[in-house]
């Protein structure tokens, strides 16, 4: 089977899972208990509005019987049909309750920034810190700094989101009592929580025109850094834990495998089979878990931005799935299935480039 | 009839259960009360200086010339739309108070209304025209003058256009008269009419005491006429969704400068606004945090002059009042704070008791009146407040709050302390036993009472601290955690011994909440699940309901806005509560306050009952201004 086929296989196999998933969000959205129309009038409004409202949404019909107006139902599998025609012909169509009167891709363009900010971020740190030290330890083992650099990608992993988020946030809170200075005050002035202001991106001009504030000013570059690095760190600190343990695993398989023996037989310098030999092949069993990271990074951010009040994708979609905000749930569940099935066979193909064992056959 | 055509009384069954769910909610305590991120508090420098028994800042003062100006900043939860007609949250409608207007206003979020937009409201003699002049050259932020046919284009927006989502305020609550085809409002059909520019009719389909108070709901804003074509006639200068995200245009004391949905909105003060020197500030600025945690750092690190202070980070220790006022407003101090750069602060405090009431319900057929009244003995409000609420709510005796009922807080007061049969801040449970015993129950003849429990951490606590008390009186309970909607669902087939819920009133006045315990509209057989209460009063055949059903229809007989006919519904409502008493019907628990602690260097007026939601900020100012 040739690289070509079996990518068309993989995408063409990605359609029922796709659907499959949207079915699955319909079903949880629209059968659980939320109650959009209840969400939009508050508690506190008349039926007259909520049979109105529903027709609006298209939950609810209005019919006549025998002269006098009722209100029935739009049956499931017709707000079924119309949900999945919307999403595959790509109309997202407008948020019903967080924003009636803004359209989901607005609400997604000035969401993403933010979550993209924060993710890359976080990957970042992950694989500038996790795999040098995994390396690291794995080049020395059993020596004390690999003890501690396991002992300490073990704490890290084991430690959950939402604590360490909030035990984060009181110490950067509390910097003048416990170490004399203020976080807030550090650098460009920023505040602890909320998201930074990402203007940069949107006009990224100012580097020129004005590079001062674009870089030092407190919505400029290192402002948004600094917002975002604790939210990054604790977003991060999972997988940066496991690329820890399987970078230094990968290392320790690899560097006592027979063609390293060989290298070294040949008379290589250690530092040419550190980088070209052991490096290169150590990185395999790494792909899947650093693509693996881009879907926890969807799903984790959800109580990071919570608890970092940085309102990113994660954050709206946690209150649009509370509000039965449908459009919203949909257009966004319908962004993240994509994505991750896109990068699962991004994945696939890195596997090839990266291993040429891997192969199409059967 | 169909649903739309729902007379006022119709409603009020109708919308019953529903705003008790928002009662619940907000009990909770889970912030989401609206989320005005207005629960802040005061501290600061309040403390122990207070000699004349009351704080220094209160009255507020007037600022000096050198404090004006600044940008006040607060915390505010996710705001959906600027549009009056399409807002139902807490969240947009404290910017809509700032950037619009109505004919009426509540006064820094007090329940007693004043004019805002009209200088004169005049009521005919049977009391279903109102006729009302607008104040003089007033300007909408666009430029352009206000008159009499803006405030009829944004009423019959609000009761024709698709994007109102409070249709029933004008055609049902306030009663504006109407017609209707085929079940829906006949567009263009609302009896109000500009008879001048300055001036013009609004006519009610019957009196109501409450109009002004209707009026003064953010949904009645003034907007200039035309300026949205969403409904018929007009083609509109912008899209709905324009107006309602980056361009509301109002008369308020600020205009709007801009919004990024999920992370902040701004208003600026405007130049031209009706007031002479108001509003004090340049403008305020809101950051928008949903979560506890993250709003409580933001604030505590003096990022925000109105501190958020989540339950579980108050201790209710750190709170010193130094004055009570006579409609139950508590000021003082609150601190020191232990977090953030405010560490070691004091901060200004003032706490609200709010129109929001808890109460236990009891179905008259299917619980005894001993039971109930054994309940009654062995409930102690202020343990009640203590455990579960820290302190920071009121023992509620009344279904009515202090704030509305008849004579005000001392009243209420008064009346509690002479007329309670079962204990004030004390369980009797002694009595209990009695009044089983006395009824033939005993040890080995108990009653088995289920209470379902409307499903949140506090109505738990709450049902479970009733049925280990009453264990000692003869009575076995099971609590059972129970939905809303499965209240409703179980109410509605008469299956409900006892429940838990609240109620937050629609308009602040005794009846609305008194609803609730007519015997008429708690007849569940008659009225299903749109009974106001599934207690079937009707059926308990005592004097009490007797007396109240007579007291109910006495209220509904008074319905005009004069001083007469108030006096007539006052003492109705005090012997619908006295008759609840007796009976035990609703067994009420507790009423909600809300509270706000402020940095010193801020100075904004405490908050009514109505909310700080409601509040204006024209008159707060930040010492030294903007500097």
């Amino acid at each position: 089977m040739s690289r070509w086929r079996y990518f068309g296989r993989r995408v063409a196999l990605s359609i029922p899972i796709l659907l499959f998933a949207m079915s699955m969000v319909f079903l949880i959205t629209r059968a659980g208990p939320t109650d959009p129309v209840r969400n939009i009038i508050g508690p506190t409004s008349g039926p007259g509005d909520y049979h109105r409202i529903a027709v609006r949404l298209g939950i609810e019909r209005q019919v006549m019987v025998n002269g006098e107006v009722r209100y029935v139902d739009v049956p499931l599998w017709q707000q079924y049909v119309d949900f999945m025609t919307q999403l595959l012909s790509f109309d997202l169509g407008q948020s019903w309750v967080l924003n009636p009167s803004t359209s989901v891709f607005e609400l997604v363009a000035v969401r993403a920034p933010r979550t993209i900010w924060l993710g890359f971020w976080s990957v970042l740190i992950a694989l500038f810190i996790g795999i040098p030290l995994g390396f690291y330890a794995g080049l020395n083992p059993n020596t004390r700094s690999d003890y501690l650099a396991s002992f300490g990608g073990i704490v890290w992993r084991a430690m959950p989101n939402f604590w360490l988020a909030v035990i984060l946030l009181q110490i950067l809170s509390n910097t003048r009592k416990l170490f004399g200075f203020s976080w807030q005050d550090l650098g460009p002035d920023t505040t602890v929580v909320r998201a930074p202001a990402l203007d940069f991106f949107a006009d990224p001009t100012m580097f020129i025109t004005s590079p001062g504030a674009a870089l030092f000013g407190s919505d400029g570059l290192l402002a948004a850094v600094k917002v975002v690095l604790p939210a990054a760190l604790v977003l991060g600190s999972s997988s940066m834990g496991n690329e820890m343990r399987i970078g230094r695993t990968a290392v320790l398989e690899t560097i006592n495998s027979n063609y390293i023996e060989t290298a070294r037989a040949k008379g290589l310098s250690e530092r040419a089979i550190v980088w070209k030999h052991v490096f290169r092949n150590a990185l395999i069993p790494l792909v899947p878990i650093i693509t693996g990271e881009a879907f926890l990074l969807i799903g984790g951010s959800i109580i990071v931005e919570q608890v970092f009040a940085y309102q990113g994708l994660g954050q709206l979609f946690f209150s649009a799935a509370l509000s039965g905000d449908l459009p919203l749930v949909g257009a966004l569940s319908f962004i993240f299935i994509l994505l991750t099935l896109v990068l699962n066979i991004v994945q696939d193909l890195l596997y090839t480039i990266i291993d040429p064992r891997v192969g199409y056959e059967e | 009839m169909t649903e739309n055509d729902l007379s006022r009384r119709r409603f009020l069954k109708a919308t019953g259960g529903t705003a008790a769910a928002a009662a619940i909610a907000g009990c909770t305590g889970d912030g989401d009360d609206g989320g005005d991120g207005d629960d802040g508090g005061d501290g600061g420098d309040g403390g122990d200086g207070g000699g004349g028994g009351g704080v220094d800042w209160y009255p507020v003062p007037e600022p000096g010339d050198g404090d004006l100006g600044g940008t006040l900043q607060l915390i505010n939860s996710t705001i959906t739309t600027f549009d009056p007609i399409q807002n139902t949250d807490t969240a947009g409608g404290v910017l809509i108070r700032q950037m619009f207007e109505g004919l009426t206003k509540y006064p820094n979020g007090e329940p007693k209304t004043e004019n805002s937009l009209a200088s004169e409201i005049e009521v005919s003699d049977d009391f279903t025209t109102y006729t009302v002049t607008l104040e003089d050259g007033i300007t909408f932020h666009d430029g352009s003058d206000l008159t009499a046919s803006d405030v009829v284009y944004s009423w019959e927006r609000l009761a024709q256009s698709e994007n109102s989502n409070r249709t029933y305020f004008i055609l049902d609550s306030l009663g504006v008269a109407h017609e209707t085809s085929d079940g829906s409002y006949q567009p263009g059909s609302i009896a109000v009419e500009a008879t001048s520019d300055t001036e013009l009719t609004i006519e009610l389909s019957e009196p109501f005491h409450s109009s002004m108070e209707m009026m003064a709901y953010s949904s009645f804003a003034v907007i200039p006429e035309g300026i949205v074509g969403d409904i018929e006639g007009y083609d509109g200068e912008m899209d709905q969704s324009e107006f309602a995200t980056s361009d509301p245009v109002g008369t308020g004391p600020f205009q709007f400068v801009e919004w990024t949905e999920g992370d902040h909105a701004e208003v600026e003060a405007y130049g031209d606004y009706h007031v002479e020197d108001r509003p004090y500030l340049d403008g305020i600025f809101w950051s928008i945090i949903e979560e506890d945690q993250a709003s409580y750092t933001y604030s505590t690190n003096k990022n925000s002059d109105i501190l958020a202070i989540p339950t579980s980070k108050y201790d209710k220790g750190k709170v010193s009042v130094e004055q009570e006022t006579d409609d139950g407003k508590k000021l003082g101090s609150y601190g020191p704070i232990d977090s953030g750069e405010a560490s070691g602060e004091d901060v200004r405090y003032s706490q609200s008791p709010t129109l929001l009431t808890y109460y236990i319900a009891f179905n008259a057929k299917q619980t005894p009146k001993p039971v109930r009244q054994a309940a009654a003995y062995v409930l102690n409000r202020q343990e009640v407040n203590q455990s579960i609420f820290k302190e920071r709510f009121q023992p509620g005796y009344n279904l009515t709050p202090p704030g509305i009922y008849p004579g005000g807080s001392s009243a209420y007061q008064q009346d509690v302390e002479e007329n309670y049969p079962y204990g004030v801040e004390e369980t009797r449970i002694s009595d209990a036993k009695q009044v089983m015993e006395d009824a033939d129950y005993g040890e080995d003849n108990t009653f088995d009472l289920t209470i379902n429990a409307y499903n949140s951490g506090a109505f738990q606590q709450l049902a479970e601290g009733l049925r280990d008390k009453l264990s000692s009186a003869y009575v076995n309970v099971t609590v059972e955690p129970t939905d809303f909607s499965t209240i409703i669902e179980k109410g509605n087939q008469g299956n409900l011994q006892c429940y838990t819920l609240g109620w937050i009133a629609d308009w602040p006045a005794p009846d609305n909440f008194l609803q609730l315990m007519a015997p008429e509209l708690t007849d569940v057989d008659e009225l299903g699940s749109s009974a106001t209460t599934y207690t079937d009063w009707d059926d308990a055949d005592t004097q009490a309901s007797e007396d109240a059903q007579a007291a109910w229809e006495k209220i509904q007989n008074n319905q005009a806005p004069t001083d007469e006919a108030q006096q007539a519904r006052d003492e109705a409502a005090v012997t619908m509560e006295q008759a609840n008493w007796e009976d035990v019907i609703l067994l009420n628990v507790i009423h909600a306050s809300d509270d706000r602690f402020w940095y010193s260097d801020t100075n904004v007026q405490p908050f009514g009952s109505m909310g700080p939601s409601r509040q204006i900020h024209d008159t707060t100012w930040k010492e030294g201004g903007g500097n």
